[in-house]
């Protein structure tokens, strides 16, 4: 269907997304012509910033990229620096870590599905609306969104910006007391989580496949989240080190967020990515609930990002509670180390996706180069060819409200966090 | 005026919550807490619980379970003079513009669904100080004031 006018539809700020953008869309004679994901958040420079600065500042300084996922850039800067040091801080530090990484990953999901996402797919416009039908739901959603912050602040002090993380281990074991209380409430919070999963895989999605690559870490023993090899399903499986022979990143000019392609291709990172290349990887009990839903995955349709989310959270509130169980507070939860220079790269999962470093270390332990690509901007690329897609698959002889209302869903679909990418959403559409 | 606690009835508890962040204006509701600190209120049958809260988003909600009373103090923007104190009602609460961006609700989205979800304490008391200067010793015995007033109410 043609028409043979232009159309410009402006939306002010895209709710429920971090930052600012726009998107830009041209439709002619029935088809999208120009799709593009505008985003102009200033650039941020703390790549430069970090310059100069001992290893064990730049942990603490990393961290204020972010409010929503701090620990993920304290995670990947620490493992590099341990990695170029042959630092191996022990068991305990690396259940502990992992311990704390469940719960940053379970206050964002739980956030992104109850408040920002299952509006799109219950037919309200905000949470708030959405509350006085779901109320249930969406007490459970800042119950896990709470325990994931509590959990973040028993290992770093305080859930924004925390401050445990240091080379070589923590600055601070919690006592046996409140690790206890932890557990309880964790334990206490399984069955919400065990809900929250058939209730994710009974929302009605758009069926909407597509062909993507999956990217992001695998790990020989266990689900992705803290460590692992880059890897992809169509056969990428390479050290962190090897990153930049893979995955190169693309200064575009509608965007202060670079773009990023593996092997020349977009691809697309973080929950369903990880899902998709991580199944044999869940706890039997997760990946009972998902088999319960009858949603088969891996997954090609993107609005099962949402499930994945909600899988995502049963197994970290199960991890978390299995591995503080047997909890004892160490002699000291660092091990000493001496710095070494060199490139130091390290990679974890955000709960958006794969978070990478590269840092060059002096011989005096301060870093003189830093480079962070963080997973929205990987994305970046794949959203942009996921609204294409998905606008075809939805119909674009659609009304304007409605095709700027997909849009919008695809994009918040993401959970882009676009102020660590560098921020959302004025819709210029244009149909001749 | 309340009626006086019988001996062994628990004190009720007030949570008293600057809101704000280091920066700029928005530090203020966090320095009229600090000063709070130092001026203890009129009133020993309250049991009273200071909290910094930086953009503490749907968290607020969590802050404020378990207390009988909680006030907010929160830098206003209403073109007032500097330092000029305002108890907000629910009314002003819903014609505050609501920042339709980011992960984070704001103090108005967070209370309307608090306020959906029945998750707000008996008494809630917003107190917005007008921004534009350093509070001043005027702006704080007024919140101070203000206070006591509520919490005699």
């Amino acid at each position: 269907m043609s028409e043979q006018r232009d159309i410009r539809i402006e939306v002010p700020v895209l709710a429920r997304v971090e930052g600012e953008g726009a998107l830009e869309l041209d439709i002619e004679r029935g088809q999208i012509t120009n799709v593009k994901l505008r985003i102009f958040e200033p650039p941020r420079f703390f790549e430069k910033f970090v310059e100069t600065h001992t290893c064990d500042d730049v942990i603490d300084m990393v961290a204020r990229i972010c409010g929503i996922c701090p620990v993920a850039y304290q995670m990947s800067a620490a493992q590099a620096f341990e990695r170029l040091f042959d630092v191996d801080p022990g068991h305990w530090v690396r259940d502990m870590r992992r311990v704390m990484y469940c719960g940053e990953w379970l206050q964002s999901h739980a956030l992104h599905i109850h408040l920002l996402a299952a509006p799109d797919f219950l037919g309200f416009s905000n949470a708030i609306e959405m509350a006085e039908k779901y109320p249930d739901e969406v007490r459970r959603g800042l119950m896990l969104q709470t325990l994931g912050n509590d959990l973040i602040a028993l290992f770093g002090a305080r859930s924004v910006h925390p401050v445990g993380l240091r080379v070589g281990g923590f600055y601070h074991a919690p006592s046996l007391a409140e690790v206890q209380a932890m557990r309880e409430r964790l334990e206490a919070a399984l069955p919400e989580a065990e809900s929250l999963v058939a209730w994710a895989g009974s929302l009605v999605m758009p069926d909407d496949q597509q062909e993507f690559v999956s990217a992001g870490l695998r790990h020989p023993d266990e689900y992705g989240i803290y460590s692992g090899n880059m890897y992809s399903d169509s056969g990428l499986d390479i050290d962190v080190s090897q990153w930049d022979e893979h995955i190169r990143e693309i200064h575009m000019p509608h965007s202060t967020a670079l773009h990023a392609e593996l092997d020349g291709q977009p691809y697309l990172v973080g929950p369903l990515a990880r899902l998709n290349i991580n199944l044999d990887r869940l706890p039997t009990e997760t990946a009972a609930l998902l088999q319960a839903t009858g949603v088969r995955f891996p997954s090609s349709n993107m609005f099962h990002s949402l499930l994945a989310r909600a899988v995502e959270i049963h197994m970290v509130v199960l991890q978390a509670w299995q591995l503080l169980e047997g909890y004892q507070v160490p002699d000291r939860p660092w091990v000493d180390w001496q710095p070494k220079p060199g490139v130091a790269f390290g990679a974890s999962e955000a709960p958006r996706g794969t978070l990478w470093h590269r840092y060059e270390v002096d011989e005096s332990g301060h870093v003189s180069s830093a480079r962070i690509v963080p997973p929205t901007s990987q994305n970046q690329a794949r959203i942009e060819q996921d609204i294409a897609l998905s606008l075809q698959n939805f119909g674009l002889d659609n009304e304007e409200d409605a095709l700027r209302l997909h849009a919008e869903t695809v994009i918040r679909n993401y959970d882009p966090c676009i102020s660590c990418a560098t921020h959302f959403l004025r819709l210029r559409l244009r149909r001749t | 005026m309340r009626p006086a606690l019988a001996a062994n009835e628990p004190k009720p508890r007030v949570a008293l919550i600057g809101i704000g962040s280091p920066f700029g204006d928005d530090t203020l509701g966090w320095q009229v807490l600090d000063a709070l600190r130092k001026r203890p209120l009129l009133l020993p049958e309250y049991e009273v619980a200071f909290e910094k809260a930086d953009r503490p988003g749907p968290g607020l909600l969590e802050y404020m379970q378990g207390f009988d009373v909680a006030v907010l103090i929160d830098a206003l923007d209403a073109g007032l003079p500097p330092g000029t104190v305002k108890l907000l009602g629910q009314d002003d609460l819903a014609k505050i513009e609501l920042p339709a961006s980011t992960h984070s609700l704001g103090v108005a989205e967070a209370l309307a669904l608090g306020q959906t979800l029945q998750m707000l304490p008996e008494r809630l008391y917003l107190l917005g100080v007008q921004m534009g200067a350093q509070p001043g010793e005027a702006a704080l015995v007024a919140v101070w004031a203000e206070l006591n007033r509520l919490l005699e109410e």
